[in-house]
């Protein structure tokens, strides 16, 4: 009780930084929108999108340097880096397509801007989490705030209900995983991931208290990056929510939850993989084969893409299994751990980049136009013509919708490739094999609705208007995804190397 | 000009991606976007005969070589190269490039300007696969081709357009993500995506058969064989005529060169075991792909089914695994790409000035139009394989080819069966043009056709010469590829044919008079 | 590991089994004469009136959900106060001072931001 490491050293302040940017952002403009009477619209957005740039110039400013920081709370370095960029990106292109489109009824709604603040600062703890505490803290910061995001249409039934149906499972999921922290920390005697890794090693401890413990923390993960059998809420959020806060989920919440079920893996990689890799095997198969199927079948782009996004989780879980692969069975295999660790991880990294920024672009275009076409403005029927009307946007989401189902040159086909080399790699060619059959199902659904879009035409224009800023943001996105399909190296390079970093 | 020589294969292939971008970006008017397309085309043709010209490989080695580090620092690679029979396809596709634009000139009407993009995207793609010595650059290539051909189907095409492109979209992409599983897997065999690097690989029986299976897959739906060829006539009859062109021109081509290639060279334990089952689904397309053509109604619908009887025979000679048979499918490739591009193009003609492709409608036109008619009939002739004409060349060697045939089980009759093809193919053929030439001019809607213009004739008659060029010197072709040919199926180690008395095995290199291979000595003789 | 839970084991299990036959004596020995008054709803003895779902003002539940936020938020005060002797002990006084007063701070925003956005009108 009464030993205290030093308090905020000089280091801890610089490590801090990013998040108390982000943090106090939030704070800033609630207190601005709270105070400020004569506010125009945009005024707001324009502070978050400042707020975001500040968060991304102190980072390449400050270097904390590379490990645990803060008692060992939050791991400093270019992983958390990463992911913090990413976010801060991730949120600079929903502030922009959130402007000006605040809700199907035109109300101005500022609370979005300090919650969208919120969401990410709870994503960049829990990224860079290293203790459970901070993976709670991080993902319940996140997780309230994209509730009240999801419901915000106030007025709106489907948003309603979709925040609600949000927030009743999120918090379900929650006790779960508050459940397996409190049964790893009866296993290890300790919240931090580099105390818990030493117990591990050590074998010490009652096996059935890790086991059950990551199996409750891998259904409340399961539940935030939509994997099969824990994504029912999916299709009904993404659909019932605005179209740029869809977006946001789909990208920045996946990736979050991404990024800490990859750190988590690692950790408990060399004891658990056996329980872990069949497990997560088959629900990764199931994962991307009924998100892919079910897609098939929808006439709502936003369902569309929502049960897409389940398909990508599988597909991302599948770089999470080749992670794991190594270290089960024979010995000669687990000689390859690191390497095909360093590659499936970083794999899952690319994918995740490409993912968000394939989906962003596809998600601008549907958010223009679901705000300009009444009721039934998601229906793919409604886009028809769209390449007449609108080349710019039709020709982004024709793009990313192209990428999303991995044809080249696009970023979506090198994110598959470095994923599936990965698991061709490990030897798991029957994975690979399920994954390309997976990708060619998609293949039907993506082109539907470019079909619509270029193939069929209506007298009416159904849409009144675009935003056109946020169509150049979706087109720039798109051509960098264009970009990327094609000069990926120095991009996974980089990822290679976060991974390099990292502890375990 | 060292900076265009010195990466000429790049500027070959991305000369025209340029122009699309060009095309998307900058040019405005739909006039404009012709001539423009038109030109981007002429300049890669241009650029393209530089090839030609210069290339000499000695045994038929890659020339022109580019490569530059792409991904994990070398492992994988921009590799660029031309040899022999990169080159004869690559000839055949920036020769047909201006044609194709120049008969969508009328034709198209609507978003003129995204279509020549898409056709000079296409373009692009196309020269790309064939350079391609990296195999995962090759791949990239291979399927960004589907993209502007689903468009153009998709958007120009006719009545049933959508169903056509999205089948033709999802069997190409069926055949080749199993391909990608393959090259993955080889690619952590071989530590490289190098073509050279997969050649060196020693691989056991059955992981050659698992991977020849998935390579020969995507390949055969591509060329189309046999079961496998129903997206061809739906994709074929509803394409516009440029985009018939090149889906017969030059795409289908796409599958034979991938089996030469790739899927033959770096399997031989796939090949001897796949060959026989390979050359009988060829000899079926060849008869099957004829008895269809017989009874089609519809002309674009014949000469699509033609196509897959064609493509029978290229594949029938490659899978002889004799030198002669390969080269003869080679040519043929060339030799089918003219002739049933020009007959495409021919329809494309009538179906402008009626819009039905109806062999019925039609009856007498000789009359209406001479030009028309002699045109066609050339062309005709050329695809029946008539001697002096392109289509013969090929044909005659395949058959001469598989005759000697040391690997297949039974190459007498096969060549018996497939010789029953090419009476199938003159009979289909001289049919239908005896329907809609001959006799009076019965159908009143056919009085007032006009004859060819002259920008109808400026896209046929380069055709019309290249195809009597080939049937009297196919050694200007041959020569350039024969060494190549010797080289890639090097790893398949040919034994030595029985019959070699009767069929010299040098007749190729150039060996003395033998009746059967006086093509070949002519071309000899003239170079 | 496990023994030390087996007494709060035994508690649960002493407390279930007494529920249960509890409410099973009384079930099985209890007499049983239902009439209309006895099976209408219990109030306090008093006759029902009106329906038992009635809708209340939904001022009553922002309200409700104000002061339990707040009220929450005051427990975590207590944790702090417990270490803060030790914390000044060690000379780390001001700095928990100050973790305390980042804390006291973001709450003051969210009640400055629920004040002024008319969240404690009752109108």
């Amino acid at each position: 009780m009464t030993h205290f490491e030093m308090p905020l050293d000089a280091t801890s302040w610089s490590v801090l930084l990013p998040y108390l940017v982000i943090g106090g952002g939030g704070l800033l403009v609630m207190l601005v929108d709270a105070f400020v009477r004569t506010l125009k619209k945009d005024h707001l957005s324009y502070l978050t999108l400042c707020v975001f740039l500040a968060s991304i110039v102190v980072q390449i400013a400050v270097h904390p340097g590379e490990g645990p920081r803060l008692g060992g709370m939050l791991l400093a370095g270019d992983w958390s880096r990463f992911f913090n960029y990413l976010f801060a990106g991730i949120g600079i292109m929903t502030t922009i397509f959130a402007t000006g489109i605040y809700d199907r009824d035109g109300r101005y709604r500022p609370e979005f801007y300090p919650l969208l603040l919120f969401t990410v600062l709870g994503m960049m703890v829990l990224a860079a989490a290293n203790d459970l505490l901070a993976v709670f803290l991080g993902l319940e910061t996140m997780s309230l705030a994209t509730y009240i995001l999801a419901g915000g249409v106030r007025g709106n039934v489907r948003s309603s209900e979709a925040g609600f149906k949000y927030l009743v499972l999120g918090g379900f999921s929650s006790a779960f995983l508050l459940m397996g922290m409190a049964l790893l920390y009866g296993y290890a005697g300790d919240t931090n991931f580099d105390a818990i890794a030493r117990v591990l090693a050590t074998g010490g401890g009652a096996t059935i208290l890790v086991t059950a413990g990551s199996a409750l923390m891998l259904m409340g993960f399961g539940f935030k990056v939509a994997m099969v059998p824990f994504h029912m809420w999916t299709p009904d959020v993404y659909d019932g929510a605005p179209a740029y806060v869809t977006g946001f989920m789909a990208t920045a919440v996946k990736a979050a939850g991404f990024a800490i079920l990859l750190r988590v893996a690692l950790l408990l990689q060399p004891q658990l993989a056996w329980a872990w890799y069949p497990v997560l095997t088959v629900f990764a198969v199931l994962t991307m084969s009924l998100g892919n199927l079910v897609a098939l079948v929808q006439n709502n782009i936003k369902r569309m893409l929502a049960w897409s996004s389940i398909a990508h989780a599988g597909y991302l879980l599948l770089g999470v299994v080749t992670l794991l692969s190594p270290a089960v069975g024979d010995p000669a295999r687990q000689a390859l751990a690191r390497t095909v660790g360093e590659s499936a991880a970083s794999a899952v990294l690319f994918y995740l980049v490409g993912y968000s920024l394939m989906n962003l672009a596809a998600f601008g275009v549907v958010n223009v136009l679901s705000n300009r076409g009444g009721e039934d403005a998601d229906d793919i029927n409604r886009y028809a013509g769209l390449s007449r009307r609108r080349p710019v946007a039709a020709a982004t989401l024709a793009v990313a919708l192209l990428s999303l189902a991995g044809i080249p040159p696009f970023v979506g086909f090198m994110a598959k490739f470095y994923l599936f080399a990965a698991v061709v790699k490990a030897g798991l060619v029957p994975l690979a094999v399920i994954g390309v059959i997976n990708s060619l199902v998609s293949v039907y659904y993506y082109l539907r609705v470019i079909v619509v879009m270029y193939m069929k035409d209506t007298e009416a224009d159904s849409y009144d208007g675009v935003e056109w800023v946020s169509v150049a943001t979706a087109g720039a996105l798109a051509a960098l995804v264009l970009y990327l399909g094609i000069r990926p190296d120095a991009f996974h390079a980089a990822a290679a190397s976060v991974i390099r970093q990292l502890p375990f | 000009m060292s900076f265009i020589t010195d990466h000429i294969l790049t500027w070959v292939t991305f000369l025209p991606l340029l122009g699309s971008l060009l095309l998307w970006t900058v040019v405005r008017r739909d006039d404009h976007a012709r001539v423009f397309a038109l030109a981007v085309a002429l300049a890669d043709f241009v650029l393209s005969l530089h090839l030609w010209f210069r290339y000499d490989g000695p045994g038929g080695q890659d020339m022109f070589t580019e490569k530059v580090a792409w991904l994990f620092g070398g492992k994988i690679n921009y590799h660029l190269a031309c040899d022999g029979i990169s080159l004869v396809l690559v000839m055949l596709t920036t020769f047909l490039g201006p044609l194709v634009i120049l008969s969508a000139w009328k034709a198209v009407t609507e978003r003129v300007r995204d279509y020549m993009a898409m056709l000079l995207f296409l373009q692009a793609a196309m020269l790309g696969t064939f350079f391609a010595r990296d195999m995962l650059l090759f791949y990239v290539f291979w399927e960004a081709m589907l993209i502007p051909m689903y468009f153009i189907i998709g958007i120009w095409g006719g009545q049933r357009r959508i169903y056509a492109a999205v089948k033709f979209f999802i069997f190409t992409m069926v055949g080749s993500v199993f391909m990608l599983v393959a090259i993955l897997w080889m690619y952590f065999q071989a530590g490289g995506m190098g073509l050279e690097q997969f050649l060196a690989l020693d691989l056991e029986r059955q992981a050659q058969l698992w991977l020849f299976g998935a390579f020969i897959l995507a390949f055969a739906i591509k060329v189309p064989v046999f079961p496998l060829h129903t997206w061809l006539p739906d994709a074929h009859v509803e394409a516009p005529t440029a985009g018939s062109v090149i889906l017969a021109g030059v795409l289908l081509k796409m599958g034979t060169y991938g089996m030469l290639r790739f899927a033959m060279p770096l399997f031989p334990a796939g090949v001897e075991a796949f060959a026989p089952l390979m050359s009988i689904l060829a000899v079926i397309g060849i008869i099957y792909g004829a008895l269809v053509a017989l009874v089609q109604p519809d002309i674009k619908k014949l000469v699509a089914y033609s196509s897959v009887s064609h493509l029978g025979f290229v594949v029938l000679g490659l899978f002889s695994l004799t030198p002669l048979g390969v080269a003869g499918g080679i040519f043929q490739m060339l030799a089918h790409g003219l002739s049933t591009g020009a007959l495409f193009l021919l329809v494309g003609v009538i179906y402008e000035r009626r819009h039905t492709r109806e062999i019925s409608e039609f009856g007498g036109l000789a009359h209406r139009m001479p030009g028309y008619a002699t045109v066609f009939m050339i062309t005709m002739l050329a695809s029946v394989g008539l001697p002096g004409l392109a289509g013969f060349v090929g044909e005659f060697m395949i058959l001469l080819g598989t005759f000697g045939s040391t690997t297949l089980d039974h190459p007498r009759l096969l060549t018996a069966l497939a010789a029953t093809g090419v009476v199938l193919g003159a009979i289909y053929m001289l049919w239908m043009y005896q329907r809609m030439f001959f006799g009076k001019l019965t159908n009143e809607k056919n009085r007032d056709l006009r004859d060819l213009s002259v920008r109808e004739y400026a896209v046929l008659l380069p055709l019309v010469v290249f195809m009597f060029w080939l049937g009297v010197r196919p050694g200007m072709v041959l020569d350039r590829v024969e060494a190549s040919v010797e080289r890639v199926l090097a790893p398949l180690a040919v034994p030595a044919s029985p019959h070699a008395d009767d069929y010299p095995q040098h007749a190729l290199g150039g060996g003395t008079a033998d009746a059967p291979v006086f093509v070949v000595h002519e071309g000899e003789a003239h170079r | 590991m496990f023994e030390q839970f087996i007494p709060v084991l035994m508690v649960l299990a002493v407390a279930a089994l007494f529920a249960g036959l509890f409410l099973g004596l009384s079930n099985w020995l209890g007499p049983r004469r239902p009439d209309p008054l006895k099976d209408s709803t219990y109030e306090c003895g008093i006759p029902v009136r009106g329906s038992t779902q009635i809708r209340f003002f939904v001022r009553f539940f922002l309200v409700a959900i104000f002061f339990l936020l707040f009220d929450l938020e005051a427990v975590f005060i207590y944790p702090w106060v417990i270490v803060y002797r030790a914390m000044l002990e060690a000379g780390h006084g001001a700095f928990a001072l100050a973790e305390m007063g980042t804390f006291a701070f973001v709450l003051l925003v969210g009640f400055v931001y629920i004040w002024r956005k008319g969240g404690l009108e009752w109108q």
